[in-house]
């Protein structure tokens, strides 16, 4: 009998064994890989006003339409959005911004909607409201309130179309940024050229020097209260720093020395740049406010182009000791200098990317081409491919890179963007013929 | 030397001839495998099956779906219809929005094991229970008192896999040019009605998010779940509903573009 029942008991032990997992079968797992980068499309249709007024940016209603296509603009220049035609969009109520009506936007194609609106305020001052809805999904993704003075009004459209690109791409916010350059105009040989700043879309675009003396390679403080540049002025090439409030500039360096190439550290407090001492041309580093140059590099040759890593570590440099124009990295105080560029052919001009994980820089061999690499120097990818392209600079999110093209024959100069990923290159429109470009921080 | 040295020390160097010989052929190598850098698109069987497809309507209601029957399409709580209060300095988030994240699900199905080893046992007839003592188990039809999912073959498990990718990857439209983005790995759990349309899509978990790439984990699940929803609903057969298509975990992976 006791033997009948453990075997009873090992018998049903047995048959739960098998039963229970006889019925578990596994879900089916399929796994896709690989997406389409394919632009967003998204609909930005024009936002309204609670109350139409005048302001001393023009009309709210007005506004709210020109809110919409500097987003509009924004998200298409980026490359990474197609917005739907502005015009075929028809116009949303003040109720329904936010309460969108998500079966007629579902039948339109787009996939992120924004709506907003432009209001005056009581003290003179603008708000504009920007929301961001995911069409599938129907629901609010982001919404910002921002309020401004009515001459930066469109500081609060980039802004708002900072908001979208950010929930959407996960990249940081590149739009509300400005861009100092050099403006060329003038046959060959002859050429006038000023320094000039300009809001990235082009806008509120301004001269600073009038061209009496010939101004290179202007960079922003990180502050941007000031730009550095170098400049021939009394026909002695020099560093100085530019105060954009009271359009005054000092000399850097007191010192007869020619230098160039200046760049500011990511904290503001330092100035590297290259002088040149008994036909040596080393890169040296300098208090923002003056005074003695401290010595980083010590190398036969020309060392110049220096650029900080985001964090304020390391530093790359061009050179040429090696026989011929090369990149090179080393720590801030100029230890542990080893060079990375191995592709063949020469480099130059390197700019360390503001997210940290690329340098740009000039590809000089057969032309000149743009190019990213990592710190470590692998990856090198071409971007470009025209006759003559150089100087590039940074987005401040690291996503765009801004240079400047030479046209072949007529010699004349234009300000050109391209996404890292070497997709969307575009012309950036400027009154006269534009080089030397330098993107400053995104603005507070 | 003695007789007992020189067996043991032929059969040493025999040995050593032996072992050189062997190393020498390649006999004793070992073969490393390739890394794979890239991912590629492959699609395993892992269903040992040891049963044969059931083709014919031996059908029986599919286990329980986890969800209930009418389970929204998504988790986002109502927004409120409030303008934002108007704050003096430039950047300021009116009112905190209510994104829509996906709840992980609580409870994992039990890991499966290969389909039963063994057939049912005879009962044994001698014991002091009684006779139909254990019934419901031994049931031919699977298994009825834990309420298990229908078998599908491994072969049309392969195929509907294909078939699911063909239909949604299309719409898996990824932003590009992200660091580190082709780590990441987002797996939703998809629950199909009978007509292909979306019962109940909800994020599972999502791996290889690491510091360099975490800004953008959103946006990838956020890809995904956008790919599901535009391509829904998906045109797959019938037969294969139960125990297949009506509940499937997707994994999405964007590979390095550009």
């Amino acid at each position: 009998m006791g033997e009948s029942m453990k075997r009873a008991a090992l018998f049903i032990l047995a048959i739960a064994a098998v039963a229970a997992p006889a019925g578990a079968q596994e879900r089916l797992r399929v796994d896709i890989t690989g997406g389409i980068a394919a632009p967003m499309p998204i609909a930005i249709p024009p936002m309204p006003t609670p109350n139409p007024a005048s302001t001393a940016a023009g009309n709210t209603a007005e506004l709210g339409r020109q809110v919409a296509a500097i987003v509009t603009n924004d998200l298409k220049n980026s490359g990474l959005f197609s917005p739907l035609p502005p015009g075929s969009l028809r116009p949303v109520s003040y109720p329904e911004v936010t309460a969108p009506n998500f079966t007629y936007w579902s039948g339109s194609g787009a996939q992120a909607l924004v709506q907003g609106f432009v209001q005056a305020n009581g003290d003179g001052s603008l708000t504009v409201g920007c929301y961001l809805y995911d069409v599938f999904a129907r629901t609010e993704l982001d919404r910002q309130g921002f309020v401004v003075t009515p001459q930066y009004w469109r500081r609060a459209a980039h802004k708002c179309a900072d908001t979208v690109y950010t929930r959407l791409t996960g990249e940081g916010p590149y739009f509300d940024s400005r861009v100092v350059y050099v403006s060329e105009t003038g046959p060959k040989g002859k050429r006038i050229k000023r320094l000039a700043i300009m809001d990235q879309d082009g806008a509120n675009h301004r001269f600073l020097t009038n061209g009496q003396s010939t101004v290179l390679t202007p960079r922003f403080a990180p502050n941007m209260q000031t730009i550095t540049y170098m400049s021939y002025d009394g026909n002695r090439p020099r560093v100085y720093i530019y105060d954009i409030g009271s359009g005054r500039q000092r000399l850097l360096v007191n010192q007869p020395n020619m230098t160039f190439a200046p760049r500011f550290s990511p904290d503001g407090r330092y100035v590297i740049f290259s002088m040149a001492v008994g036909g040596n041309t080393d890169i040296y580093r300098v208090s923002a406010g003056g005074g003695a140059p401290q010595r980083l590099t010590n190398a036969p040759g020309i060392d110049t182009g220096g650029s900080y890593s985001p964090d304020g570590s390391q530093i790359v440099f061009e050179s040429d000791r090696g026989g011929s124009q090369q990149l090179y990295v080393m720590n801030a105080n100029g230890s542990n200098q080893r060079r990375i560029s191995f592709g063949g052919g020469r480099y130059a001009t390197p700019v360390w990317s503001p997210r940290g994980d690329m340098i740009a820089f000039t590809k000089i061999g057969g032309g000149f081409r743009i190019g990213v690499m990592t710190p470590s120097g692998s990856g090198e990818k071409i971007l470009t491919s025209a006759w003559q392209d150089e100087a590039p600079t940074w987005s401040p999110n690291g996503r765009v890179i801004m240079f400047f093209r030479t046209a072949q024959g007529s010699g004349r100069t234009d300000l050109w963007s391209v996404d890292l990923t070497g997709v969307n290159e575009r012309r950036i429109p400027t009154p006269l013929d534009g080089s030397d470009p330098a993107w400053s921080p995104l603005l507070p | 030397m003695d007789r007992a040295e020189a067996t043991g020390l032929g059969v040493a160097v025999a040995g050593h001839l032996a072992l050189l010989a062997a190393l020498s052929l390649g006999l004793a190598s070992v073969t490393r495998p390739m890394m794979q850098s890239d991912p590629i698109q492959v699609s395993f069987v892992d269903e040992v099956g040891l049963q044969a497809a059931v083709t014919e309507a031996q059908m029986e209601d599919p286990a329980e779906a986890m969800a209930p029957e009418l389970g929204p399409m998504e988790e986002a709580a109502p927004t409120s219809p409030e303008t934002p209060t108007p704050e003096p300095t430039p950047v300021e988030k009116a009112a905190e929005p209510a994104p829509a994240p996906t709840p992980k699900e609580a409870s994992k199905p039990a890991p499966s094991r290969p389909a039963p080893k063994a057939k049912p046992r005879e009962k044994q007839r001698s014991s002091r229970l009684g006779d139909d003592f254990l019934k419901g188990i031994t049931d031919k039809s699977q298994g009825k008192a834990t309420k298990p999912r229908a078998a599908v073959s491994s072969r049309d498990m392969a195929s509907l896999a294909q078939a699911i990718i063909r239909q949604i990857k299309p719409c898996y439209v990824v932003p590009s040019g992200g660091v580190d983005i082709d780590e990441i790995v987002t797996v939703f759990r998809l629950q199909l009605n009978r007509n292909g349309s979306v019962r109940k899509v909800s994020l599972e978990e999502q791996e290889g998010v690491n510091s360099a790439n975490r800004d953008y984990a959103r946006q990838m699940a956020e890809a995904a779940r956008r790919a599901i929803l535009r391509c829904a609903p998906l045109d797959l057969p019938a037969d294969l509903y139960a125990g297949g298509w009506d509940d499937m975990d997707i994994g999405f992976r964007p590979s390095s573009l550009g």
